[in-house]
């Protein structure tokens, strides 16, 4: 069973995308931030990660950054409801600083984030 | 009731009081006034008194002088003097006449029976003083004393005349004339108009004793039931001159004298006075009585203004110490507190004005921090946005210096290596305000633990070994008092302090020493110090050092490093462990320090 790994500051959020996640047969692994996350992963890698990307405490970009520093092989998608300026650029720079392999704006639609992550896992 | 009225009320006794006193002194003055004048007038009753006593008696002396001479001249015959006696008794109005021989023996006498004898019961005068007296050609008064039972006395003035032959050389009689003493005294002067016909008297006295009183009692009675005549009192015993007084009698009455002395009459009234003198309390008794009811007025007053004093004190004091307890438990936090509104004065007019104050203070303080609130949470949300963008430009510059590496030259990998380090700082300083003002508005954590301070210097000097390392003219030297007892404090953020300050001083210092020294200062306080031996600060620097968004010296700015808020932040974590954090400086070198007051829990 693959084990993802959802960082988001949003309790409901990350509740509701466990939820989800579960019922298609995941196994969930929940940090409310960066430094949360680097801390878990050490424990319990995670054969993909779904990261927010504006939290307090350690954000997403440099969290990115850092997982895929320690761990090179690791699969990340991101996503954002954007900030003052809306989600693009922070979007944009996940995928090209923190290595993001997808990116989603929020609010998305689940079906697609469950298919996106079938296809990133499947990709091995 | 008004806060004035009780005043009022209360300044009206006090007048009440006053006014009594001024009354009381006025009557007092004015007594003492009319006792001078009354004492003079009684002196001068005493006098006419007294002079008139003697004027009676010289003139009976007179009387029987030429009427003894005219007798003795027909007659040598007793019988025919004893026949004659009865005439010249009537004549001269008086009570006895007796002509004794110059050896004092009765010749002849109306007193029948006594003839051959001595002359009867002579007290008061001894042979001795009658043979001395018998020769006076004016004549003589001497008193009697005629006892008449127990306690009771008479006396009684005896006139005595010689009696001499034609030559005027040899004394052949001496005629005695017993007068009446009541008579004299029942000259009655205006002593009258003082008071009562009944309590007016006056007396005559012998030294000590009363004689005689105006009211017709020839038989005085025991001396002392008038007038007290201790010794040493004027009026009663031995005046030469006449004058006025006030005397206590035995009943412990207050009499009001005046006395004259009765000019001496061939001795008889040696030390004799004529005293007038009434009762006080029947001259001034109702001006005393008013006095003693103004006196009553005036204590009523004072009690009745203390009550009402009482009742305004009270309805002040009780108030404003309410109001100062609620204002202490609102000075700690409290804002719930209110006064109680209890009267309709002043004083609940200002509880009301108080509680109206705290009312917009609470509200105030309700709208600041929603204020504080809402500038936090912008603050939040301002270091996430930032923080993201800055994040990406730090990775983003350093990937792309990392994967250009060999395509850069030195000006371009120097600009890049300044960028990053921009960067950083940028973050440091977005992430310390956000420390500060969580700091400043409570919302910090604080993780207070049992934890031993020299340790926590250890860890320090342990972190920042190698910075110290690569900073070869610094010597960093660790001098720890070792009876510091474990304290609770936060340990994570007391190190942040410390780390703080001896990076600040490495900051500043070229070459030279740094000492961390922790110590006990007063007993109830740990005191933590980094001296530095580089450059002084100065007094403006000093004041500002420690104040928010204030950049401190600027050796610290010049080597970089700080972002300017760190001692802001030392001060807050300092202040909330209810320490304190200062700097002293001078040429030598700059110290900081910082206390931790000692606190087991136990409390």
């Amino acid at each position: 069973m693959a084990r993802i790994l959802v960082i988001d500051d949003n309790d409901e959020f990350r509740e509701l995308f466990r939820i989800m996640l579960e019922k298609s047969g995941y196994e969930v692994v929940e940090a409310g931030d960066g430094e949360e996350a680097l801390k878990l992963y050490e424990r319990q890698p995670a054969d993909l990660v779904v990261s927010d990307i504006i939290m307090p405490g350690k954000e997403g970009v440099s969290t990115m950054v850092e997982l895929r520093r320690r761990y090179p092989g690791v699969k990340i998608i991101a996503m954002s409801g954007g900030g003052f300026e809306g989600p693009d650029e922070y979007l944009e720079s996940a995928r090209l600083v923190g290595g993001a392999v997808r990116v989603f704006a929020k609010p998305f639609k689940f079906d697609q984030m469950l298919e996106a992550i079938k296809e990133e896992l499947e990709k091995g | 009731m008004k806060l004035g009225s009780k005043l009022m009320a209360s300044y009206t006794g006090i007048v009440l009081i006053a006014v009594s006193i001024v009354l009381v002194l006025v009557i007092d003055d004015s007594i003492k006034t009319y006792k001078e004048r009354i004492g003079s007038d009684l002196q001068h009753i005493a006098e006419f008194t007294a002079r008139d006593i003697q004027d009676q008696l010289d003139n009976d002396l007179e009387d029987m002088s030429s009427y003894s001479r005219a007798f003795v001249f027909q007659t040598r015959d007793p019988g025919a003097i004893k026949s004659a006696l009865a005439g010249f008794r009537s004549s001269l109005g008086l009570f006895s006449i007796s002509v004794l021989s110059p050896g004092g023996k009765v010749i002849a006498s109306t007193d029948t029976g006594t003839e051959g004898k001595d002359f009867p019961d002579m007290s008061g005068i001894s042979l001795g003083f009658f043979n001395r007296i018998k020769s006076e050609a004016r004549g003589s008064v001497v008193f009697r004393d005629e006892r008449e039972g127990e306690g009771k006395k008479v006396f009684r003035p005896i006139l005595l005349m010689p009696v001499f032959d034609k030559n005027n050389s040899d004394l052949i009689y001496v005629i005695a004339g017993g007068a009446r003493l009541d008579g004299l005294v029942n000259i009655t002067h205006e002593v009258d108009r003082y008071s009562e016909a009944d309590k007016a008297l006056y007396a005559v006295t012998n030294p000590g004793q009363v004689i005689l009183t105006r009211d017709g009692e020839v038989t005085i009675f025991t001396p002392r039931t008038y007038i007290q005549t201790d010794p040493g009192i004027p009026g009663m015993a031995g005046n030469s001159e006449s004058g006025h007084s006030i005397y206590r009698n035995r009943e412990g009455q207050v009499l009001l004298a005046g006395y004259a002395p009765l000019e001496e009459n061939g001795g008889g009234f040696s030390g004799w006075s004529v005293v007038s003198f009434v009762l006080q309390k029947d001259i001034f008794g109702p001006a005393v009585e008013l006095r003693n009811k103004i006196i009553m007025l005036g204590i009523a007053a004072v009690i009745v203004a203390w009550i009402i004093a009482l009742f305004v004190s009270r309805g002040i004091t009780r108030p404003v110490l309410d109001l100062v307890k609620a204002t202490r438990q609102i000075s700690q936090g409290d804002l719930s507190k209110r006064a109680n509104v209890m009267s309709n004065d002043e004083v609940g007019d200002l509880e009301r004005s108080f509680n109206k104050m705290t009312d917009d203070l609470a509200g105030a303080l309700t709208c600041l921090k929603e204020e504080m609130d809402a500038q936090g949470r912008f603050v939040s949300m301002i270091s996430t946005e930032f923080r993201t963008p800055l994040n990406t430009i730090k990775e983003g510059i350093g990937m792309v210096a990392k994967e250009a590496k060999d395509k850069l030259d030195q000006r371009q990998k120097g600009i890049m290596g300044l960028a990053e380090k921009s960067v950083d700082r940028l973050a440091k300083l977005i992430d310390d305000i956000v420390r500060f003002h969580h700091l400043q508005t409570d919302k910090a954590a604080f993780d207070m633990a049992e934890n031993d301070i020299n340790e926590i210097v250890r860890e320090v000097q342990r972190v920042l070994e190698p910075m110290i390392a690569g900073r070869p003219g610094i010597e960093l030297v660790v001098d720890t008092a070792e009876d510091i007892p474990r304290t609770r404090f936060d340990r994570d953020k007391i190190m942040r302090v410390l780390e703080g300050m001896v990076n600040g001083a490495v900051t500043v210092t070229e070459k030279g020493r740094i000492t961390i020294t922790t110590n006990l200062e007063g007993g109830d306080n740990i005191k933590v110090s980094v001296r530095d031996t580089g450059v002084e600060i100065s007094k403006e620097d000093k004041d500002s050092l420690f104040q928010k968004y204030c950049a401190s010296g600027k050796n610290v700015d010049k080597k970089g490093g700080g972002t300017g808020m760190g001692l802001s932040i030392s001060k807050e974590i300092v202040e909330k462990h209810r320490g304190r954090i200062w700097v002293d400086s001078d040429e030598n070198g700059t110290t900081f320090s910082f206390t931790l007051p000692i606190d087991t829990g136990n409390q």
